[in-house]
């Protein structure tokens, strides 16, 4: 339709036209195969963009790459805020290219970049960024951290510094195993309490480290399907030996949601009653290497160095 | 002077607009619109001036392709996107204030804007590897029909009766709207904001594909319509006056319902909903001819095309590389100008 509309103009215009040119050629190129297809990609990128904050650009700076574009949460009259990477990255250079959801693509365009990295949903773009600069998706929704970071790492020419933060994690992995010696009697329920009810989301690759720790969950838990909003009644139902919820300080969620944990539905869990409530920061790391290696320490901590009680003994 | 502006058939190459007032208000809005689309090229993130951007559509080989890039496959298809989906929502809502008699009928009124929107809801929020992107349009124009058809069937006594036909439209519409906003408050956060960009009347995923399909429907249920101004003229007097002048009513009744139907459809379809649109041009319109049907079906359009194109380039030029969507905008201006045209009215 383009090359209608513009022959059409041309013809009209009575001048000579030219057919688009793609972007502009990399000097050195790989090509880099996942899940979502093979792409041409340059050997060490110089820009790179990132169409999800709290995921790819994370990743990233924790990779040793600060990306020249990041899409991330702005209200009107705000600084942009990429999630996960503030404050404990420098951001400063990382240009805003509006939401994750609705990235500008004319910004993405004024930066020049020679990479673009995105999430499956990102898939509905794929055909217009292409036009600007090699398109890679990656299976952050799909697959486990450790998958996606390992294939970012690769793409980055970074995989050095994947595996060091892969060994820390094993590592953590391992003197968990050392000091804990039947995990999966060990139930935990991960969830999010909201004003109005709860969700069943582990933060922070929460849910991988207590996949690889081998701990166990609770019947309902492992028949819920996630994402899906439960009112304070079904409770009961994943009542674990751990429970670990997540605040979000700017959000101010915990005052938010003080009526929820004060309620008898609330105090009548095993893990409430029994100190074994582990309530921790959101915003503390991201879902990424880092992520995980942050929540196997505090599970490390809260779990396999101390004292607890289970429901079963 | 102006009574030879205003003579009714004074020119016979005027069989439309027949009056020389008509011709005028419409090339004036046509050239503010041709200024509003120039001025929308050299707006966005990307910076480009009137100068460059005119060299690129003159196919300026020697200008950066990355220019060329954002002119030919960001810009202008959301220009057009913007003028097509604004105009087929302005004639949609013209056909159903007329058809319904009712000055505040809009295009969702049967049901199709919200037929459209549940089911763009249901791939988006609970299916959105189900069907391939390219057939969302479809899908959305598959479920607006349905619903249209649904509503005009039980609207339907030996015709269709415009007051039942609003009772069931509200009722039905109604109801997909609780449809709606349960997929919207229970649904995946991460899916969900993508469906309350779409729903907010964003064109920041408009390309050549939308643009042909919305240019197709367009064609096929807009342009006629400029042959039956004077069918709805006569409808505007009541169906007995129109019965005996000749109209077989239920036949043009359903007929011009239709293409409102398929015009609402694939405006959401393409460009999200944008009802107040569909509201506020025939309006607008109305304060340049009258209820003059001949005047009014280009006149409603013209005014739909510049205010989605003018909503869409201010949600762009605003808070950028932030994006509001063109619905939203568009609501946001139009409403007041619309409340302080109605009391101009009241006030004559």
């Amino acid at each position: 339709m383009a090359v209608t509309v513009r022959a059409f103009f041309l013809a009209a215009c009575a001048s000579l036209g030219v057919g688009l040119t793609g972007p502009a050629a990399a000097a050195e190129t790989k090509v880099f195969e996942n899940s979502f297809g093979r792409v041409e990609v340059p050997l060490a990128p110089r820009c790179v963009v990132s169409l999800h904050d709290l995921s790819l650009t994370t990743q990233l700076l924790e990779l040793g790459v600060k990306p020249c574009g990041s899409t991330g949460r702005k209200k009107l009259f705000s600084d942009a805020l990429f999630r996960g990477a503030q404050p404990r990255f420098d951001v400063a250079g990382i240009q805003y290219i509006g939401s994750h959801q609705a990235p500008d693509l004319e910004a993405i365009a004024a930066l020049q970049p020679d990479l673009i990295v995105g999430l499956s949903y990102h898939a509905e773009l794929k055909e217009k960024l292409d036009k600007i600069a090699p398109v890679v998706l990656l299976p952050a929704r799909e697959a486990d951290i450790k998958t996606y970071a390992k294939e970012l790492a690769e793409l980055v020419g970074k995989q050095q510094r994947y595996q060091e933060l892969l060994a820390e994690y094993q590592w953590i992995v391992s003197e968990f195993a050392k000091r804990v010696k039947e995990p999966g009697r060990i139930t935990v329920t991960t969830l999010e309490v909201y004003p109005d009810g709860f969700q069943l989301i582990g933060r922070s690759g929460m849910d991988d480290v207590i996949a690889d720790f081998g701990l166990g969950r609770v019947a309902a838990y492992r028949e819920a399907r996630q994402n899906v909003p439960y009112s304070l009644e079904r409770i009961g139902d994943f009542n674990s030996d751990f429970i670990i919820d997540t605040y979000e300080e700017m959000l101010d969620s915990e005052a938010g949601t003080a009526a929820f944990r004060s309620s008898p539905q609330w105090q009548s869990l095993f893990a409430v009653q029994n100190r074994q409530f582990l309530y921790l920061n959101r915003s503390r790391f991201a879902d990424t290497m880092q992520g995980m290696i942050g929540s196997a320490y505090l599970l490390m901590s809260h779990i396999a160095e101390r004292g607890y009680k289970l429901q079963q003994d | 002077m102006s009574g030879r502006l205003t003579t009714p058939r004074r020119f016979a190459w005027l069989p439309w607009v027949g009056r020389p007032i008509d011709l005028l208000s419409s090339l004036a809005l046509v050239l503010v619109l041709l200024g509003m689309a120039a001025y929308s090229l050299t707006v966005g993130s990307y910076p480009m001036s009137l100068a460059q951007a005119w060299a690129q559509l003159l196919g300026g080989e020697q200008l950066a392709s990355a220019q060329g890039n954002v002119l030919w496959e960001l810009r202008l298809p959301r220009i057009l996107l913007a003028i097509l989906g604004g105009a087929a929502m302005a004639l949609a809502g013209l056909l159903m204030q007329s058809l319904t008699r009712n000055p505040l009928a809009a295009p969702g009124l049967v049901g199709v804007e919200a037929g459209a929107s549940v089911t763009m809801l249901l791939i988006l929020v609970i299916w959105p590897s189900a069907l391939p992107l390219q057939l969302y349009p479809l899908a959305a124009l598959v479920g607006g029909l349905a619903v249209a058809v649904f509503v005009v069937g039980l609207s339907w006594r030996r015709g269709i009766a415009p007051l039942r036909l609003i009772l069931v439209g509200v009722g039905l519409t109604a109801m997909l709207g609780a449809v709606a906003d349960l997929l919207i408050t229970y649904g995946n956060i991460d899916r969900v904001e993508s469906a309350l960009m779409w729903l907010g009347g964003s064109l920041h995923r408009g390309g050549w594909g939308q643009v042909q399909s919305l240019t197709l429907w367009l064609l096929i249920a807009g342009l006629p319509l400029l042959f039956c101004h004077r069918q709805l003229n006569l409808l505007q007097l009541g169906e007995g006056v129109a019965l005996s002048r000749g109209l077989n009513v239920p036949w043009v009744m359903g007929l011009l319902l239709l293409c409102s139907v398929m015009l609402t459809a694939a405006a959401v379809a393409n460009v999200g909903v944008m009802t107040f649109v569909g509201l506020v041009a025939p309006h607008l319109a109305r304060q340049l001819c009258g209820d003059r049907h001949g005047a009014l079906i280009p006149l409603s359009a013209l005014f739909g095309a510049l205010l989605v194109l003018l909503g869409d380039t201010l949600g762009r030029a605003l808070f950028p590389p932030l994006q509001l969507p063109a619905g939203l905008v568009v609501a946001i201006i139009g409403a007041p100008y619309l409340l302080v045209l109605l009391a101009r009215q009241r006030n004559r």
